[in-house]
């Protein structure tokens, strides 16, 4: 093969980091991508010092968000700030009666749960479980509700990177996020009620497809079998290609009962090549 | 250890299945990979991000589109993400994807290589402060400003393959996977695009145009 002359070579020596990025460069496009995707799709790629300070905020945490805000920090730190309000507001303002009771307990517990759903949220954004990074909270969480959960984790980052969609409003991902914790904690009435919420307030809202496959997966654990099913064979008409269509499938076809329509067709085939 | 008909649905309780479904993100293919943490758009970013600024450069974006084409690139790694199943590395799936982001640049962006001289303007500042000496700048700028000159000159697919053996320094059989094509064929293309990059440099030499020493 061809090889290329000394001279070249040079040049090629000689060029090396000229077209590296500026020192400013890796912060600049984040914050673009953070405003143009939302602040889960690329929390974990803030800078230490935006961590310790976020930490920092919430191991003083008595005020929430407003300490959160308050330290002159970057402005993802007060994105994050404005997520965990939001937490905050989502579910006290609603008027739902479960709903509306837990807002009512908020007076008493809203210094020890602001700091508890502040470090989560962190968490949850940074893909670590406390344990694994070594910012371990002083205390354990008063609710186990509230502490690091695979799925959750998981389902935050599937939202986080929907492809294709419109970015969620906080408070949408919030009532998802909280129907899918009172499912995995085993009300599913409860997580009903949020998915309700949901339909109320963001009846097409970004994450509506969430709440679809979510009201299936409530069906299920409520033992409404055939309704399930009905719903999971609704839902893969209406999004063939989404990536809850495993887990419905999973959840309303898995009981050994006759099945009256054939499963449904699965993801379309993927790939590792970009499809632009 | 109890055997089951390929194919045949487990008979798993509702609740169950619901404490054990797997993550959406979990890899489909079984094996080594179903333990592994899902990657994020956070981790792309933090490990290629240098990578995908430069080749951006490199494959021909003007300067003043750098930015604008490197965020484009990691939107599109945002939606496509889960359909990163591993079986290439992340660096070559990353090249794919910075290829086809530049080519649409190139196509509605720019105005043609007389744009050439233009797009190295900004190397002068860019480069200050990374050298020992104003020599050592002023050599480094004016090597940078001919290897793109250098560059503009290749078309696309050469260009593509260039910088990814000749400047990134990877294998063969990388370069084949990030552009899509054969291994004889990258192979193939490499060598005409050494033999074109050398023409280009002789053409510039014969016209006394640099000088490196």
């Amino acid at each position: 093969m061809t090889a290329l002359t000394a001279e070249t070579r040079r040049l090629i020596a000689l060029s090396h980091g000229a077209d590296d990025p500026p020192p400013s460069a890796e912060a600049a496009v984040r914050d673009r991508l953070i405003a143009e995707l939302g602040v889960t799709a690329l929390a974990g790629a803030a800078s230490a010092a935006a961590v310790a300070a976020t930490d920092a905020a919430g191991a003083a945490g008595a005020a929430g968000a407003g300490v959160l805000s308050g330290g002159g920090t970057t402005a993802l730190v007060k994105t994050v700030a404005g997520l965990v309000l939001v937490a905050g507001l989502g579910t006290g303002a609603m008027q739902n009666e479960a709903i509306a009771e837990r807002a009512r307990e908020w007076p008493a517990q809203v210094a020890v749960q602001t700091k508890v759903i502040a470090r989560r949220t962190w968490q949850l954004m940074m893909g670590r479980d406390e344990t694994q990074d070594g910012v371990a909270s002083p205390e354990k969480p008063p609710e186990p509700s509230l502490g690091f959960d695979a799925r959750r984790h998981a389902l935050l980052m599937a939202i986080a990177r929907r492809p294709d969609r419109p970015v969620a409003k906080e408070a949408e991902l919030v009532l998802i996020l909280d129907a899918e914790e009172a499912l995995t904690a085993g009300d599913p009435s409860l997580a009903a009620r949020y998915l309700d919420q949901h339909e109320t307030r963001f009846a097409e809202g970004a994450l509506s497809d969430n709440r679809e496959a979510m009201r299936v997966l409530v069906d299920c654990a409520l033992g409404a079998a055939e309704k399930a099913r009905a719903g999971a064979l609704q839902f893969v008409r209406k999004y063939p290609a989404s990536d809850q269509v495993a887990r419905l499938r999973a959840c309303a076809f898995a009981a050994p009962v006759v099945e009256a329509e054939a499963p449904p067709p699965l993801s379309p085939p993927r790939s590792d090549k970009p499809n632009l | 250890m109890a055997t089951r008909q390929p194919g045949a649905a487990l008979p798993v309780p509702c609740a169950d299945t619901l404490a054990r479904i797997e993550s959406p993100l979990s890899p489909s293919t079984p094996s080594a990979a179903v333990d592994a943490v899902p990657m994020t758009l956070a981790d792309v970013y933090r490990d290629h991000f240098a990578f995908v600024w430069r080749t951006v450069r490199r494959f021909g974006v003007a300067p003043p589109q750098v930015e604008d084409a490197v965020q484009d690139v990691f939107v599109v790694v945002h939606r496509r993400l889960l359909d990163f199943e591993g079986r290439s590395s992340v660096r070559t799936w990353l090249a794919g994807i910075v290829r086809r982001v530049v080519r649409d640049y190139r196509r509605t962006n720019t105005r043609k290589p007389a744009l050439a001289g233009a797009q190295t303007d900004f190397l002068v500042d860019d480069l200050s402060g990374g050298h020992a000496s104003p020599e050592e700048n002023v050599m480094a700028n004016e090597a940078a400003r001919l290897l793109h000159t250098l560059l503009d000159q290749l078309d696309d697919e050469k260009r593509e393959v260039f910088i990814l053996a000749e400047l990134e320094q990877w294998s063969l059989a990388e370069i084949a996977e990030a552009t899509g094509a054969k291994l004889n064929t990258a192979s193939s293309r490499l060598r005409l695009a050494r033999e074109a990059f050398e023409q280009g440099a002789q053409r510039l030499r014969a016209r006394d145009a640099w000088r490196l020493k």
